[in-house]
């Protein structure tokens, strides 16, 4: 009776380990541990970033690790360790790439274009390539920062332009207040209203200036419309600078072509030689609402805009 | 006949009036050089204030103007002279050897050289009567050249710089450079400048005014 309980006891014992030993065998074996493990060698010339245990990537899976790390007199060489199910996507061509992401660890990413291709042979050593996030970001901040400064260099030139006594706008001004100031004074207007030749020619060289500067202030305002495209909304947006100095020209456009009417209705009366009191008194309080604007609007650009020296370099 | 004596003036109004754009490297440089001034005389950080000038002068190397070029590392010295600190020629040597440009040239002996072979009529406007007493060598004239350029700052104290290279140094010229560096802000300036006034008042015997002079420099040294 004793003899066979201590037999089903041993033979208790014996299955039961066997399991134990089977199931741990089973799952060595599905991971791997049995089956081939190749080993590659690769080559760079710092392990900065390389550590062991650092993952093989491909195709975002693990296929293998970094097992150790050696100095020679050429460099440093890295040993990897790819397991045989995982071997058939290094190739021949398979280009390794360490990965510096920007967060998270370093990994050696490898691409292999045609799995097709031979095996790598354990006797060469391919390089590896560094990828650096960072670099990268850096890399495409770049032209992005080139394109600011041109932006800036633009609104520097426009603004030079305005701030520039020779400039376009400042030009544009001072023609006006002559215009003006020669039309408001008394003489020339009774000159006009004789309709003599020279008060006509007077006249049409007046309208050409107006023409000339609707013209030059329409390309300064499509200048303007142009840059705000370009820029950001803190500089041109709804309360910046741009679209103060585009409303303000506007302004004065709508003045100049206030100028022009007038100014062709006493082109007409001065050729027909009509009587022109009232054309004349009308165009007396245009003139000098424009020269009002005029005035206020200057006070406004030299507020808004920061006027500066023509840039050019001079000795300090 | 009328309307084509009419369109012909407005083309020769148009043509009166067209007037072309500065060049981008222009307005870089400028903008690039009056940073590097600013941060120069602020006692900015050396390598920002480094990174400015070379930007200038990548921008006017553009043009290839070797003019341009000269009269930047001219301005670099004139700051140099300006802060009493040591002047660095850098490429000035070279740039004037192969392109020499009599107003620069000048202008580099009146920052180094003898006043009396500075021709005034080269240098620019603001300096020719401080020159013309530098050349005198009378200190009072010296003064009061330097105190009457009270509306152009750098060139006041560039000024300031030259004359006590020349020994001529006095309270009038050091108070002058002093309060310039301080109205416009320029702190590495005003500091250099309040060192020398107390050196100067120590060298002097007027004890309580070196004191009160090294109490702001350390109050605004820290």
């Amino acid at each position: 009776m004793i003899q066979k309980l201590e037999f089903k006891v041993g033979l208790f014992i014996i299955v039961a380990t066997s399991l134990i030993i089977v199931s741990v065998g089973y799952v060595a074996y599905k991971k791997g541990v049995f089956s081939k493990v190749y080993t590659y060698t690769l080559s760079s010339n710092t392990a900065e970033n390389l550590t062991e245990g650092m993952p093989v990537v491909f195709w975002g899976f693990n296929i293998g690790q970094v097992s150790s790390m050696e100095l020679t007199a050429k460099g440093v060489l890295i040993h990897i360790k790819i397991p045989e199910r995982n071997n058939r996507v290094i190739r021949a061509n398979s280009k390794f790439v360490l990965d510096k992401p920007l967060l998270g660890s370093s990994r050696i990413i490898v691409t292999t274009d045609n799995l097709n291709d031979p095996p790598l042979s354990p006797k060469v050593f391919p390089e590896i390539t560094v990828s650096n996030d960072i670099n990268e970001l850096i890399k495409k901040v770049q032209p992005i920062a080139e394109k600011l400064d041109s932006i800036g260099a633009s609104v520097a030139t426009l603004t030079a332009n305005l701030a520039d006594p020779q400039g376009e706008v400042t030009r544009i001004l001072k023609n006006v207040e002559t215009v003006t100031a020669h039309l408001s004074k008394k003489e020339s207007l009774l000159e006009m209203a004789v309709g003599t030749k020279e008060s006509v020619k007077s006249i049409q060289d007046i309208l050409s200036n107006v023409h000339n500067m609707t013209v030059r202030m329409d390309g300064i305002l499509k200048s303007v419309d142009t840059l705000a495209g370009k820029s950001d909304a803190e500089i041109y947006g709804r309360d910046g600078v741009f679209p103060l100095l585009r409303n303000i020209l506007r302004d004065l456009l709508t003045k100049l072509a206030k100028i022009d009417i007038a100014l062709d209705n006493i082109n007409k009366i001065s050729v027909e030689a009509v009587d022109s009191t009232k054309d004349l008194k009308v165009l007396r309080n245009n003139l000098d609402e424009t020269v009002t604007a005029i005035g206020a609007l200057v006070d406004q650009l030299e507020r808004i805009i920061p006027f500066q020296d023509k840039p050019g370099i001079k000795l300090p | 006949m009328k309307r084509v004596l009419c369109l012909l003036f407005l083309f020769l109004f148009l043509g009166g009036c067209s007037s072309k754009p500065t060049p981008g490297w222009i307005v870089a440089s400028d903008q690039q050089l009056e940073t590097f001034k600013h941060h120069f005389l602020t006692g900015g950080q050396p390598t920002v204030t480094e990174r400015h000038f070379r930007k200038a002068l990548e921008e006017i190397k553009k043009s290839g103007d070797l003019d341009l070029l000269g009269k930047a590392w001219l301005t670099r010295m004139a700051l140099a002279v300006a802060v009493l600190s040591e002047m660095d020629g850098g490429e000035y040597g070279t740039i004037a050897a192969a392109h020499p440009v009599p107003a620069n040239r000048n202008f580099y002996r009146f920052l180094t050289g003898d006043p009396a072979a500075v021709e005034g009529s080269l240098l620019p406007g603001q300096y020719r009567s401080f020159l013309k007493a530098l050349q005198q060598g009378d200190t009072v004239k010296v003064e009061e050249a330097v105190v009457a350029m009270a509306d152009d700052p750098l060139s006041q104290l560039i000024a300031a710089g030259i004359s006590i290279r020349r020994h001529l140094e006095s309270e009038a010229i050091l108070q002058a450079a002093v309060g310039t560096a301080s109205r416009n802000g320029w702190k590495r300036a005003l500091l250099v400048w309040l060192e020398r006034l107390q050196t100067f008042y120590t060298a002097a015997g007027d004890a309580a005014k070196a004191a009160a002079v090294r109490q702001r420099i350390d109050l605004i040294g820290k």
